[in-house]
């Protein structure tokens, strides 16, 4: 197989919103309305969520996906001179110019070549596939695969909906190019569908309308989504994507340990798990007390699922992601315990038993 | 390496905008302190831009130009968008933050597959056809669209008349297609990035460091900030540097290149580097006079229009060079295909 997961780092800025606090200044939410549901109980039932992260003052993209970077150097004893590539995903760059996958490489003092990918919440699929494709064929050898976002950006502080679901955060890998092992990457299947591109829409403070005193007046930098058609599209297209990339992979839903979702709401990813009828427990599920962090979902639920030693060597993952394009795409794992293997050489030799 | 070019297109927006036209609205020239000489006659000495096409901002979208840059180099290779596998698009100027530009092409185009979209500036043709190769190698097929649209209009400040005659607005595509083991297509190709002076052609504003806000208009920080010295410098260095590494990968040597596409940041900064590697500047294609810095899509445009002009003959060598903004560099050397004459040699792709 090939490119193999050394090290997973993420990062979660230091506020912490709780459903009671968006609450207590939310203008569009009333008791009465939600048949005398509080918040709390209506955002738990919805979609799951019951904390969520936000930046500080000043902190931005660039900033959560340079500490995760750092965590994830450090997980996995490489030297960051050792890095020759950086892809990241976000949509939320720190300026329009330049990319906040080239403040990361400044931060980090490395001069490997950054790519960014401008991507939703399909973006880590997305980044991990340009990272092996980049690779398998031209020659790089060590990546740090990132995704990032800044979401509370988008959010429309008049509608309490988004402030639930979505966060901030930062996640990121070290993959490494070995040769000869049945562990790391194994398929892909990815696709897109342009034609539902509205689903999820920032109208303004882009090319087409351009960030202006009319675009700040009407909140046309904010987000609107088309939440009914994206839940059973996202239930659809997640479900789908799952099923191919483990038939790709020579595989069976059998064969799969884990599910490392892109987390849009924890309801979406329980009704995939009913379709694919796998138990609940497979499922990763970080949503509760992250929200909805976009490219950084998968990458920061891996390194949480890492952290408590849930993944055991030689276990198959399956990593789905949907997102605003509207695109998917779907990526097979076998997870390697590197820190088993290593005796002093970072991520060298994995020498652990079946590598 | 084995992407073969098989279709090129471009798209500039309709309206003209020349240097005279420019002076007369008044941004920030001062004949005076130019010994007399009208903004046409300083600008023309130096990036070479007399003209160049802006779009109906707030109207057009990158997506819009791209699209029909899009059509014609499909046209021209024959095919269409549902045949193709992949579409990777390079901008910094997305028609939204979701959905992406290259979401609204791909449903422009009728075209079902997989896009991605790369966030970059000048060099973002050169690195989307270097994804573009790599990826249809890993993925395991073979037709795809690259396409690089910027409306770097947007973001030049009115007064600055340095921003205001050298940026314009447009779209280049290629249609490249899979063929290992080819005679044609991409040798070989050098990249290179350095995040730590990103800050020497950077837009502050509306991003998630500086969001939009009345502070962030007010203060004009949604435009962009250039530090001309260190840029030009950096740009002319990188053009060189470029052409002189991607050929020495390919094993040509610069005498057997036939021409040089260098990303279209000044004249001034082509004839430099042309002077540096010791290559004619006849060589060089510059069309910038008419285009201006269209940032990702000068290469592409430029591509196209020396394609249609019937430049290019089959088997000739030609090196792709770009720098800008992250900063970043890139150059692909490739052989060109003539479909019509290599049918005519019994060569094939």
């Amino acid at each position: 197989m090939g490119n193999v997961i050394i090290g997973t780092g993420s990062y979660l800025p230091e506020q912490v919103v709780t459903n009671a606090d968006i609450e207590a200044d939310a203008e569009d939410f009333s008791r009465e309305k939600a048949h005398g549901a509080s918040m709390d109980q209506w955002a738990r039932e919805h979609h799951g969520g019951v904390t969520r992260h936000h930046v500080a003052p000043g902190e931005a993209t660039s900033d959560m996906a340079t500490q995760a970077a750092r965590r994830a150097l450090a997980d996995s004893g490489v030297h960051i001179k050792d890095v020759d590539l950086i892809v990241m995903s976000t949509v939320t760059n720190d300026y329009r110019l330049p990319q906040a996958a080239g403040i990361v490489q400044a931060n980090l003092g490395s001069k490997a070549k950054f790519i960014q990918v401008d991507a939703g919440c399909s973006g880590f699929v997305d980044s991990l596939m340009v990272a092996n494709g980049l690779m398998e064929t031209e020659g790089y050898e060590t990546a740090l695969v990132i995704g990032a976002d800044t979401l509370t950006y988008f959010n429309d502080p008049k509608k309490f909906m988004p402030r639930t679901v979505f966060g901030d955060g930062a996640g990121a890998t070290v993959l490494h190019k070995k040769r000869d092992t049945d562990y790391g990457v194994k398929s892909f299947s990815t696709g897109s569908d342009g034609d539902l591109g509205d689903y999820v829409w920032v109208p303004g403070g882009a090319s087409k309308k351009p960030f202006s005193q009319d675009v700040l007046d009407n909140g046309l930098h904010y987000w609107r989504f088309r939440f009914p058609d994206i839940y059973t599209w996202a239930v659809e297209r997640m479900t789908r994507c799952t099923l191919e990339v483990v038939k790709k992979s020579g595989l069976t839903l059998d064969d799969i340990k884990w599910v490392v979702p892109h987390q849009a709401s924890v309801n979406i990813v329980l009704d995939v798990a009913k379709r694919l009828e796998l138990p609940e427990e497979m499922f990763i599920i970080t949503y509760p007390h992250t929200g909805n962090l976009s490219s950084a979902s998968i990458p920061i639920a891996l390194d949480e699922a890492n952290s408590q030693s849930k993944f055991n060597d030689g276990d198959w993952l399956v990593l789905p992601a949907v997102g605003a394009g509207m695109a998917w795409g779907a990526v097979t794992y076998r997870w390697h315990d590197y820190k088993a293997g290593r005796n002093g050489h970072a991520g060298a030799n994995g020498s652990s038993g079946g590598g | 390496m084995s992407a073969v070019i098989i279709g090129t297109g471009h798209d500039l927006p309709e309206q003209v905008v020349t240097n005279d036209e420019l002076e007369a609205m008044g941004v920030g020239y001062d004949r005076a302190r130019a010994g007399g000489k009208s903004l046409d006659e300083w600008v023309m000495a130096r990036t070479g831009v007399h003209l160049r096409h802006r779009a109906r901002l707030g109207v057009e979208g990158s997506s819009d130009f791209g699209t029909r840059a899009a059509q014609k180099a499909l046209a021209m290779a024959g095919l269409k968008g549902s045949d193709l596998d992949l579409i990777i698009m390079s901008t910094y100027t997305s028609d939204h933050r979701a959905p992406n530009s290259a979401a609204i092409m791909q449903d422009n185009l009728d075209a079902t597959c997989k896009f991605l979209q790369l966030d970059g500036a000048c060099p973002g043709f050169v690195d989307a056809v270097i994804l573009a190769d790599a990826m249809m190698q890993f993925m395991n097929v073979h037709t795809a669209l690259v396409v690089s649209s910027d409306i770097t209009t947007l973001y030049c400040l009115p007064t600055d008349f340095m921003m205001m005659t050298t940026f314009g607005d447009g779209a280049g595509a290629a249609v490249l297609r899979r063929e290992p083991g080819s005679p044609y297509g991409v040798k070989a190709h050098v990249t290179g990035t350095k995040g730590s002076i990103g800050k020497a052609l950077w837009v502050p504003g509306g991003g998630t460091k500086e969001p939009p806000s009345f502070e962030v208009l007010a203060q004009g920080r949604q435009y962009a900030q250039w530090s001309h010295k260190e840029t030009y410098a950096f740009a002319t260095e990188k053009l060189a540097e470029g052409i002189v590494q991607v050929a020495e990968r390919a094993g040509w040597s610069l005498d057997e290149v036939k021409w040089y596409i260098p990303h279209q940041a000044g004249r001034n900064i082509a004839l430099d580097a042309a002077r540096n590697v010791g290559q004619p500047a006849e060589k060089f294609i510059i069309n910038i006079d008419h285009t201006g810095n269209t940032s990702g899509a000068s290469i592409p445009i430029a591509m196209d229009e020396a394609n249609r002009a019937g430049r290019f003959a089959d088997g000739d060598k030609i090196i792709l060079s770009a720098m800008g903004a992250g900063l970043a560099w890139g150059a692909v050397a490739l052989v060109w295909y003539d479909p019509a004459r290599a049918a005519a040699e019994g060569k094939h792709p």
